[in-house]
């Protein structure tokens, strides 16, 4: 895994990157992977575009499921206050849950929300949380939708208190 | 006394941090949604037409959801201390916590220095048409645990 970050005396962002998933296996070793996925670096107004056109597509990379009950998780870093995760939206995706483990302050484990949105989108946020700092979590995302619909994540950040 | 002053100073210590979203976030509820604009939430972009979205073009320009719809809302749950909806447009009312707390023109709308907890903010559309653009949540960096660990 790779994490991207810079030092600071008060709060960063430390981005968990898309990293490519092993075309044979499936698997990433940032992430425990279930179900299907599939990696794309572009993101277009159609699902049914077929070709790169300046109009209706732009560069983006998700990682992205049709297979209800897929899901993606990851290990949150230690001293994280925010988790935030961000993804595409539009008419072709729907019902998605995230899971904290353990439950966050103040909130239940699960929460569950719908990325269907009139227009496609990309980089919308999919999920925010505030975290106890001294606490470590997995975070996972689940595909809830239908098999005709897409869940489309495209990265989590997490905002570290230094200092 | 020494109480109050580790009281002051764990407060003083806390930082708060804002996220910022589109209108498109989909941790917001709005309803009715998707329909035209006088029935309900209408999603649109200054530079995108409808032409562009029956050819499954990416919609260009900045995004707002529309409504003259009075009654339509969008709200949003979220732990920590304050919460805006950013816009422009006609009359609004937000609710908090099931306490209204703003009526007035829209503009930037919301509630702030809450308790860092579980909330829920609503805006209502009471009259013209609003345009909502953004929303703005707020949280403190360390959460329960760094209040805590300061007192102790």
């Amino acid at each position: 895994m790779s994490w991207r970050g810079w030092a600071d005396t008060s709060a960063v962002d430390v981005d968990q990157d898309i990293v490519s998933l092993d075309d044979a296996t499936n698997t990433n070793p940032a992430l425990s992977v279930v179900g299907r996925w599939a990696e794309s670096t572009t993101f277009c107004g159609s699902m049914e575009n077929a070709t790169w056109s300046s109009t209706s597509c732009e560069r983006y990379s998700t990682l992205g499921t049709e297979q209800p009950g897929a899901s993606l998780q990851m290990q949150v870093p230690a001293n994280a206050s925010i988790a935030l995760m961000s993804g595409a939206v539009g008419s072709a995706h729907g019902a998605y849950s995230v899971i904290l483990d353990p439950a966050p302050p103040h909130a239940p484990a699960s929460q569950s929300f719908s990325a269907q949105r009139a227009w496609m989108a990309s980089a919308n946020l999919l999920f925010f949380a505030s975290l106890d700092p001294a606490q470590r979590y997995t975070m996972r995302i689940q595909h809830k939708g239908s098999s005709d619909q897409v869940l489309e994540w495209g990265r989590a950040r997490f905002i570290i208190a230094q200092g | 006394m020494f109480a109050a002053l580790l009281l002051a100073s764990a407060a003083a210590a806390l930082v708060e941090h804002n996220v910022t979203m589109r209108s498109t976030a989909a941790i917001l509820t709005y309803s009715p949604y998707n329909t035209t604009a006088d029935q309900g939430w209408n999603e649109t972009y200054t530079l995108a037409s409808w032409g562009e979205y029956n050819t499954g073009a990416l919609p260009d320009g900045d995004g707002a959801q529309v409504t003259s719809f009075a009654g339509a809302t969008v709200s949003v749950s979220w732990v920590g201390t304050g919460a805006y909806f950013h816009g422009t447009g006609g009359a609004v009312a937000v609710t908090v916590d099931g306490k209204e707390t703003y009526s007035g023109p829209m503009g930037v709308v919301g509630v702030s220095n809450l308790a860092y907890a579980a909330h829920n903010a609503t805006l209502s559309v009471t009259g013209g048409s609003v345009s909502v653009t953004n929303v703005t949540l707020t949280t403190i960096i360390g959460g329960d645990g760094y209040v805590l660990e300061r007192m102790g």
